[in-house]
């Protein structure tokens, strides 16, 4: 009986006047409305599309961390020094804007199975005109495509005007032999690939093919040439990660296989990967030695087509254990390395590169090589002077000061 | 009359002057000469050093923590990480007092650096210290100079100057007040600050005596103002102490250490220009006072230094920061 008192009571109370909305962004909105008529409300209650998500003294509020291009509907109650609640106000409808576009056009692989690489691509977005997400690779076994899109991911990118380009990745010799040679096989991938970007909306694809034969450059280019015609036909992206060289070497065990001057004919983008003098399983040393970095981009810029030309830099480094395979550290990492260490970084200005050595607590000895934000600042200039694009493997394991360079735009 | 004066540098007589200017203006108040900025090398990095920096801060524009090592010959550079680095970094950014690190290269004599490649590589290694975080600049102490090399220095400070101009850094070089290798006049045409050193008039190799003399001081400050001009020169105050013993080189001490150690063998100190000198057993003990250093900074700033610079932070007696008056 008192319940259904009280209930008449709130229903009586007089509702306050519907939000109305003004600086509207895409992720905040500010709300203000009218009080009821009769005594002053002691609190309001916010809701959101139905529910309370805020209650607060005041008649205006903004509102914050709310999904751009979505609507939603806003209405408020009073609450009176009773605790009564009124009935709600007629409901607003508010659409958030849409994010700010990117304005960048640097060319960014982004590891999928990592929220670093994806939080760092938020953050750094409007510098980031191509985003490669690591979503497929080949099976070594089967040679079959595999993998999965990510929806936040393409999303996230799409409603921010970066193109999304997912890398397919495939660096088994054996399995590659098979995908350029096996006809069958060769015409499934090429079909899987289109209608995966089909499927998904993807604004093209990043072919990833390394330790190719270089007995198969040919049938890479062949490769290349078709799934680009397909691409194009749809008005998609043909995007190619191709090995570093400063020569033309068709017998080259690693790089022999890009024929680039063909590729560049058939690719909208060609991603040099500059890095890879020294490897987890070689001996140690600077793996973009700024020397060989200066001969790969003075080569690639005597290419066709240089608008299409990205210089890649690496933002992870190395860590050699004597005698053993090298592991890939973050910057973060290494910088935590150091400090619990207290190690003191050697800048090597012939390589353009850093090195720390010490010894491990099982007195193995350990030396790593790694690039910070002046470093990999220099190659972005260099990529600049040579009229190249800037790519970076990959995000969420750089020096965070990189963005900080007004040259990523 | 004359020869009165003829012992004093210029920078004694416009001091004097400014005086007898101010008694013959009938002792109207005329306007001091602005407060110098403070430059301060940070060459240990204890609590000590750390605490200073909270402490005085304030009063503080740029410092030089010593933390890079350069080998000249190959322009590999040795860096710092952790621990002190970023809590110096802190309280630099809590006090808002720019960080230009200290790179010191000892030359030992060797030339191989004069090569332009091998200058090139020096510049690239002075580049990454002044880029590092929380710098904005970078402090170049290259000594064991030859003076057949002061053109090679010279180069080397315009490449220097120009690659750190370009990416929004700034250049502080320290000239010896003794070595004909540093070409104060073409250094500061490119440096931005002209560290010049105003101190071991005495030194750890030498005999005892104090470190900074009056006079000796005033001649720093003379001749980095004719090379650099106000907004460059930068005298640097020895602020510190050694201990000689009866044989072999002094030890470097803090100033503070000094007169606790007089205070704890009760020694009786003879005052000289500035030092306090003692007996400490069969050593010989002078240090710099902070009476005697605010002193030389009155002088200076008389003189039209826009700067000081104090070699170095936490060496200095304590008193020395009280009631002195700095641009910040």
């Amino acid at each position: 009986m008192i319940g259904a008192l009280l209930a008449t009571a709130a229903l009586a109370a007089p509702a306050p006047g519907a939000p109305s909305a003004e600086a509207v962004t895409d992720t905040t909105v500010t709300l203000s409305w009218k009080a009821p008529s009769g005594a002053k409300p002691r609190a309001y209650r916010l809701l959101r599309d139905g529910r309370i998500v805020r209650q607060l003294a005041g008649r205006r509020v903004k509102v914050r961390k709310l999904a751009p291009k979505r609507a939603y509907k806003w209405s408020v109650r009073a609450v009176d020094r009773a605790g009564n609640v009124s009935r709600a106000s007629r409901a607003t409808r508010v659409v958030q804007g849409e994010p700010p576009p990117t304005t960048g056009a640097v060319h960014a692989y982004l590891l999928a199975s990592t929220d670093a690489s994806y939080t760092a691509f938020r953050k750094h977005y409007r510098q980031i005109g191509h985003v490669y997400p690591t979503f497929y690779d080949c099976n070594r076994s089967s040679a079959a495509l595999e993998g999965r899109d990510d929806r936040r991911i393409v999303r996230f990118a799409q409603d921010r005007k970066v193109k999304v380009l997912p890398r397919v990745n495939c660096q088994s010799t054996a399995t590659l032999q098979r995908i350029l040679g096996e006809p069958a096989l060769r015409e499934q991938w090429l079909a899987q690939i289109v209608a995966l970007v089909d499927k998904h909306r993807y604004d093209g694809v990043n072919i990833d093919f390394e330790a190719i034969r270089a007995e198969d450059r040919d049938r890479l280019t062949s490769f290349i040439a078709d799934l680009a015609a397909r691409l194009h036909a749809r008005g998609k992206l043909l995007s190619q990660a191709v090995s570093a060289k400063f020569a033309d070497n068709p017998r080259h065990p690693r790089s022999g296989a890009f024929d680039y001057q063909q590729l560049a004919r058939h690719a909208d983008v060609l991603f040099v990967m500059g890095w890879g003098v020294h490897w987890s399983q070689s001996a140690p040393g600077a793996q973009d030695d700024i020397a060989w970095v200066r001969g790969v981009a003075d080569y690639v810029a005597t290419m066709p087509q240089r608008e299409k030309w990205v210089l890649g830099t690496m933002l992870y480094g190395m860590d050699w254990p004597a005698g053993g395979r090298g592991t890939a550290l973050h910057h973060a990492e290494i910088q935590a390395l150091a400090a619990a260490r207290g190690l003191s970084p050697v800048f090597s200005p012939e390589k353009d590169a850093w090195q720390l050595t010490y010894t491990d607590a099982a007195g193995i000895a350990h030396e790593l090589w790694y690039s910070d934000a002046t470093t990999v600042a220099n190659r972005v200039a260099l990529a600049r002077e040579r009229g190249l694009g800037v790519g970076f493997w990959r995000l969420g394991q750089e020096d965070e000061r990189i963005w900080a360079s007004s040259s990523l735009g | 009359m004359g020869k009165l004066f003829a012992g004093l540098s210029a920078v004694a007589l416009i001091a004097m002057a400014a005086a007898v200017g101010l008694a013959l203006d009938g002792g109207r108040e005329q306007r001091p000469p602005p407060a110098p900025r403070v430059f301060a090398f940070v060459s240990r990095h204890g609590g000590e050093e750390l605490a200073r920096l909270r402490r005085v801060g304030a009063l503080i524009d740029v410092v030089a923590p010593n933390w890079y090592e350069l080998a000249p010959a190959s322009g590999l550079l040795r860096a710092p990480s952790g621990g002190h680095r970023d809590q110096l970094l802190e309280i630099a950014r809590e006090r808002r007092v720019k960080v230009w690190p200290a790179v010191n290269a000892r030359t030992g004599g060797a030339r191989e650096w004069e090569a332009p490649e091998a200058r090139a590589r020096i510049v690239a290694s002075l580049r990454a210290a002044a880029l590092a975080p929380g710098a904005s600049g970078v402090t170049l102490d290259m000594e064991e100079l030859q003076p057949h090399q002061r053109r090679a220095f010279t180069a080397l400070v315009r490449e220097a100057a120009a690659a750190l101009h370009a990416a929004d850094r700034r250049l502080a070089v320290y000239v010896s007040r003794s070595s004909e290798a540093y070409d104060w006049k073409a250094i500061a045409r490119h440096a931005d600050l002209l560290l010049a050193a105003g101190y071991n008039e005495s030194w750890a190799g030498g005999t005892p005596g104090p470190i900074t003399t009056p006079s000796g001081f005033a001649q720093v400050v003379e001749r980095s103002l004719a090379a650099g001009g106000r907004r460059k020169a930068v005298p640097l105050l020895g602020a510190f102490g050694y201990r000689w013993p009866p044989a072999g080189r002094g030890e470097l001490i803090a100033s503070d250490e000094a007169l606790a150690l007089r205070r704890q063998l009760r020694a009786t100190p003879r005052r000289t220009a500035g030092n306090e000198r003692f007996r400490a057993g069969r050593d010989t003990v002078v240090y710099a006072t902070a009476a005697g250093l605010r002193a030389r900074v009155r002088e200076a700033r008389h003189a039209g230094v826009r700067w000081v610079g104090l070699f170095s932070l936490g060496r200095e007696p304590q008193h020395f920061w009280d009631g002195l008056d700095t641009a910040r």
